[in-house]
């Protein structure tokens, strides 16, 4: 009977202490909007499968320390039912206890023989290997560790080991009870809340990455996220779903290079504010030194957006869109940012020719009637949205001929408009929100006007503009326009172009808008292999692929790295890709050349050609047959 | 300290310029416009000197009425107040126009400094600065790169020709045309554009003011000038390309 | 109806624009056939006086008075309004300078009179004069005349008339000292000392001329033939960002989005390429020139002049022609 009463008190203690935890860790004042997202419950579903019950991604990462958390997850499952009849032994009384010789017992024995191999396998890693990306020593995990191997043993002890009933069993039954409260008291209050908010932030994470919310509509007040009391719900998750495994941060390009950004840091930094009770989030390191903000400036302008951490993350914590770039957002909205580069670049987007090189519109004028672009009127099906990078750049404007050429010989209809601005994506990823509803704004009149249906830009960055962050404006979103990225346009023409494929050694850099933001890795190797090109494949490819060194707005804001102390995004990049032996480097996006370019030029690799899919497709067009 | 800033709107610096057919002027319904460039620097430091040494910053603005834009952005970076003296004719008036309207804008209020940018980017008289300090009886200094208050007045820094420079003393009130460049110019934010909009814009008419314009000069015919903007190559041995390149640039370009 | 050019001089030197702005004034004389005098404000201004003398003017004005001796707007002002209101002069010529920016707009107020600045041609329609001006920076020009009457203020820009066709008068020209009433109560404002910067080792972003190179020098051993083109044209050096990553020269001589933004009168590029991030830092350039072996190089989409050819032959034949021509 005391046992009884004994045990019930101490599971009520304990799930009282659970409750409250987890109450002081999500009970925050915090916006209902953008609320969490039930779109696609399929996908999501499916994803929450993989994810979560496969260990995809935590395998994906780091296949050895992965594979051994796996072990110790699956083992949790396998001990739920195990779990519930020790803890039902509680309350109908120890003396209920009969030996166990359920296929279930054996089943689950094997299990605890697993879980204990993982836990220890992790442990050795964590307290003897110590890899730097984990951070500094925690108790916790200490604590955790300790408890499961507990619960293994008790439990193998109490399934064979020991006579049911006997005074040795019960304290054994006893000290797995006590392991398995223990859980309920540390799980709330450390990392280890993964466990519960892990799958549910993966379910409600974003199809693709980086993804920016709209601001709230008709609050004034919002201006980006500035205070604590901004978190979104999906945020609050995110604070609480990480595990502090540094998977984002190795992955972050940024943060590989030796700056000072380390995505893993903001979120804990964050988390660290909110229980804390912190008000405003970022600030100079001044402030940060002085305590009043828990994130700086300085790291948050470093974010290249590319969205690595997020593609990384294995518990579905969104860093990039939803909290570094909302946070530039609110030092932005509020004018609080004290980098000359940033302001720089604003001021010279808000002056004509609006695009954030500042250069004039003449050239492009110039080269569009040299190549004699048909002008987009309404009529034809396609508009070609250049971009600034086509616009402007000598290399953008051989891609737009390569077009040129492919979408003529593809008989698509197609047209450009004889004036563009930037489409606000710059300026939006750094922060500044209202330069991005001016031009938005405008743009969205042109597009209006001219009856747009169709948009196709060689330019992921704006591709993602068009189809995500410009569908929060009802007036866009009502023109129902499609968006494609010419990779898709061209993998789509490639049937009817009359080609002649040569076979040639090319490495392919998926752009980060691509690849994360858009989801494509297919369709531009299917243009190259159509082309002729036999692909070798970087180590960072696909949905894993390393940024340029341009998103984010840093093509603009550039590294300012005064001395050569540390490497380069796109060096190292571009060493990656050259590495790989062929002379052809093929890309995707504006931008990336233009980082590559520089970097083979550092390097003296003139014999390495940075080449988009367009132009690649395009020399293998066969000359148009002369008609009569 | 009370400023005030004198800024004009002009085409957007990109603009593709089409002279009307009469060749008068230009097809002015085509552009966009913007804030004059250096006087977006004016601006910049009539706010640093506010935020250093408190007092307002007014814009005013002798323009057309959709200049009023133009103050509003002005407004949206913290200008307090803006007053637009408002007719057609200030598109290509001269600079002596320009500076009685604004002066008369002004209605006798007393301020401790008006600003100007250098010039404007469009008719580039750099005149109404300095016309309007003299029409009001002020001391004045041009070419600003600095401006720092001292006992009994300012102490600023004029840029001079190759390199030099001078500080000049003057008590105020006074008026300055800043020089580009004298500052980093701050971007327009969110919140002060929402901050604007309850912002007091004081709109006038010429009639009102009881001024007639008599220009002391007339634009009689814009047109694009003979020289095309093509890459002009330096042929023949390295020797002789070498000596033309050179006498182009002393005689043609003149910047040598 | 006469002219009256207004030099400018800074403690005993004549600004070299006074000489071109002399030439205007005699070439609007010769035009509206009126006699044109020369004017020139100071205190001690012997050697300068009879300089002028020597040219072909009708007679020189020396404006002498301890409180000209260093340049003020109310000093200038003052003594010019009254000179040009006691000799009538009804076309008055100056140099656009800096000087003349800061004190002319307040002269012509005072007078009443209207200022056509910074002037680049002229020519008689019908009696009158119409002057060429730039407007939009340079994009458009324009025919600018005066309205009401006379006295007209007229500057010129530098390079717009040739101050090396001047003729000497066949004698000296008669100097005169109108006296100056002049009071230091009058003069508000008060200049100190002439100073210049103390001078950053590396100053791109005020340079008046650039040199810039790319990675088409080859190499940090041909960096002493670039340094001589740039002594030749009293220019600073400049670099693409690949040449300052490679270590060749330091970070802060380069030029483009990541370095300094620049804008020089003149920007010579030698081996640049081109790239979108090296132009806007340069964009701002009166006049850009460029030498690159590839004729197709970008750099020459924006270029005023250029040659394509060996920049290792081209460098020293263009150093050797500065050298010879100054």
């Amino acid at each position: 009977m005391l046992a009884r009463t004994a045990f019930a008190l101490l599971l009520a203690a304990s799930v009282a202490y659970f409750v409250r935890f987890v109450y002081w860790r999500f009970h925050h004042p915090i916006q209902r909007v953008p609320p969490l997202r039930w779109d696609h419950p399929g996908e999501r579903l499916w994803r929450v499968f993989c994810e979560v019950l496969l260990q995809t991604r935590v395998i994906r990462e780091r296949p050895v320390a992965g594979l051994l958390h796996a072990l110790v997850m699956w083992g949790f499952f396998a001990f739920a039912w195990v779990s519930a009849e020790h803890l039902s032994l509680g309350v109908r009384g120890l003396e209920a206890a009969r030996p166990s010789d359920s296929w279930y017992g054996v089943f689950a024995a094997a299990w605890a023989v697993a879980v204990t191999i993982g836990i220890l396998g992790l442990t050795f890693r964590r307290f003897v290997l110590r890899p730097a990306v984990l951070g500094p020593l925690s108790g916790t995990s200490a604590v955790v560790a300790a408890l499961i191997v507990l619960l293994m043993t008790t439990y193998l002890l109490g399934w064979r080991g020991l006579e049911a009933g006997s005074a040795a069993w019960q304290v054994n039954w006893w000290v797995h009870t006590l392991s398995f409260l223990g859980m309920l008291v540390v799980i709330p209050q450390s990392k280890h809340l993964h466990l519960l908010a892990g799958p549910v932030a993966i379910f409600f994470r974003g199809r693709t990455t980086s993804g920016m919310r709209a601001l709230r509509e008709g609050d004034d007040d919002d201006l980006g996220m500035v205070r604590f009391t901004d978190l979104a719900p999906k945020d609050l998750l995110d604070l609480h779903a990480c595990v502090e495994c540094g998977r984002c941060t190795q992955a972050c390009p940024a943060n590989v290079v030796g700056q000072s950004l380390n995505p893993k840091e903001v979120i804990l930094q964050m988390q660290r504010g909110l229980l804390a009770g912190g008000e405003v989030i970022a600030g100079t390191e001044e402030e940060a030194a002085a305590g009043k903000v828990w994130v700086t400036e300085r790291d948050l302008f470093q974010c290249l957006s590319c969205g690595a951490c997020e593609e990384a993350c294995p518990v579905g914590i969104e860093h990039v869109g939803r909290k570094i770039l909302d946070l530039r957002r609110g030092l932005v909205s509020e004018g609080r940012t004290t980098s000359d580069k940033v302001g720089e670049l604003f001021t010279t987007m808000e002056r004509a020719p609006h695009n954030p090189w500042g250069v004039s519109h003449e050239a492009r004028r110039k080269f569009l009637e040299a190549e004699k672009f048909p002008f987009f009127d309404g009529t034809q099906e396609w508009l070609f949205w250049m971009g600034c990078g086509l616009n402007y750049d000598p290399h953008g404007q051989e891609v737009a001929r390569a077009m040129r050429r492919i979408l003529d010989a593809g008989a698509v209809s197609w047209g450009v408009l004889a004036q563009e601005t930037c489409c606000g994506e710059p300026g939006r990823r750094a922060g500044n929100e209202y330069l991005y509803l001016q031009l938005s704004e405008k743009l969205v009149e042109v597009f209006q006007g001219k009856k747009v249906r169709k948009i196709l830009t060689c330019d992921p960055h704006c591709a993602r503009m068009f189809d995500a962050d410009y569908r929060a404006i009802p007036d866009y979103e009502s023109l129902g326009i499609e968006v494609q990225h010419h990779s898709e346009t061209l993998a789509r023409l490639l049937p009817s172009l009359p080609l002649e494929p040569v076979r040639e050694a090319v490495t392919f850099h998926d752009p980060c808008y691509l690849a994360r933001g858009r989801g494509l890795t297919a369709e531009p190797r299917a243009v190259l292999a159509a082309s002729g090109a036999s692909l070798i494949e970087m180590a960072h490819h696909g949905k894993r692929t390393f940024c340029c060194g341009a998103g984010g707005g840093q093509l603009y804001l550039a590294e300012d790295a005064p001395g050569h102390d540390r490497q380069r995004v796109n060096h190292r990049r571009f060493a990656e890709a050259a590495a790989t032996g062929a002379a052809i480097v093929a890309v995707a996006c504006p931008y990336c050349p233009i980082m590559l370019k520089d970097a083979a030029a550092y390097a003296g690799r003139d014999d390495v050609a940075v080449l988009d899919i367009a132009e690649i497709l395009a020399r293998r067009l066969r000359a148009p047959a002369l008609s009569c | 300290m009370k400023i005030v800033v004198c800024l004009k709107q002009v085409p957007a610096k990109d603009s593709l310029l089409r002279v009307e057919a009469a060749g008068g002027w230009v097809r002015d319904s085509e552009l966009s416009y913007e804030i004059n460039e250096p006087d977006a620097f004016a601006l910049e430091e009539g706010l640093r000197l506010k935020e250093k040494h408190g007092g307002e910053v007014v814009v005013a603005c002798a323009g057309p009425a959709r200049a009023a834009a133009a103050i509003r952005e002005a407004m949206a970076k913290g200008a307090d107040r803006g007053i637009l003296v408002e007719d057609d004719a200030f598109i290509r008036a001269d600079s002596f126009s320009t500076a009685r309207a604004l002066a008369a804008g002004l209605g006798g209020e007393a301020f401790d400094l008006i600003l100007t940018g250098l010039q404007s980017d469009d008719l580039g008289f750099a005149q109404t600065g300095v016309s309007l300090a003299h029409l009001l009886g002020l001391p004045h200094a041009t070419i600003i790169m600095q401006v720092e208050a001292q006992e009994g007045g300012l102490r600023v820094k004029r840029e001079l020709e190759a390199g030099w420079f001078q500080h000049v003393e003057m008590p105020l009130p006074a008026l300055l045309t800043i020089q580009s460049g004298i500052n980093k110019v701050r971007y327009a934010t969110l919140m002060g554009i929402k901050k604007a909009k309850t912002k007091e814009l004081k709109r006038l008419t010429l009639a009102e003011l009881g001024v007639t314009l008599a220009p002391r000069q007339t634009i009689r015919r814009v047109y694009v000038p003979q020289k095309t903007k093509r890459t002009e190559l330096m042929e023949g041995t390295p020797k002789e390309a070498a000596a033309k390149l050179v006498e182009k640039l002393k005689f043609e370009a003149r910047v040598l | 109806m006469s002219v009256l050019v207004v030099m400018e001089q800074q403690e005993g030197a004549w600004h070299k624009l006074s000489w071109e702005a002399l030439a205007a004034g005699l070439e609007l004389g010769r035009a509206l056939g009126e006699p044109v005098a020369a004017a020139v404000v100071g205190e001690a201004l012997d050697a300068l006086e009879t300089e002028l003398a020597a040219q072909a003017v009708e007679r020189v004005l020396s404006l002498r008075h301890p409180l000209l001796a260093a340049y003020t707007p109310d000093g200038y002002t003052t003594a010019l309004e009254a000179l040009i209101r006691e000799t009538k002069a009804a076309w008055v010529v100056l140099p656009h300078t800096y000087q003349v920016r800061d004190f002319a707009p307040k002269l012509a107020t005072a007078l009443d009179c209207g200022l056509i600045p910074d002037v680049i041609g002229l020519r008689v329609e019908g009696g009158a004069p119409v002057f060429v001006r730039q407007l939009f920076q340079g994009k458009l020009n324009a025919d600018v005349v005066f309205e009401g009457p006379p006295p007209y203020l007229v500057s010129v820009q530098a390079g717009a008339f040739r101050a090396d066709q001047l003729q000497p008068g066949a004698s000296p020209a008669p100097v005169e000292r109108p006296a100056v009433a002049l009071e230091s109560k009058q003069i508000r404002t008060r200049p100190l000392e002439r100073f210049q910067e103390a001078k950053r080792t590396v100053d791109l972003a005020s340079a008046a001329i650039i040199v810039s190179v790319g990675r088409g020098i080859k190499g940090p051993e041909n960096l002493p033939m670039m340094e001589e083109l740039a002594r030749a044209l009293g220019a600073e050096l400049g670099a693409s960002r690949p040449v300052c990553d490679s270590g060749w020269l330091p970070l802060e001589r380069q030029v483009g989005s990541s370095g300094q933004t620049v804008a020089p009168k003149l920007y010579l590029a030698i081996g640049i390429s081109g790239a979108i991030q090296h132009l806007v830092g340069m964009k701002g350039s009166r006049t850009v020139a460029a030498i690159n072996k590839d004729p197709t190089a970008p750099i020459f989409e924006v270029a005023d002049y250029g040659i394509v050819g060996d920049l290792f032959e081209i460098v020293p034949a263009l150093t050797a022609a500065l050298k010879s021509s100054s």
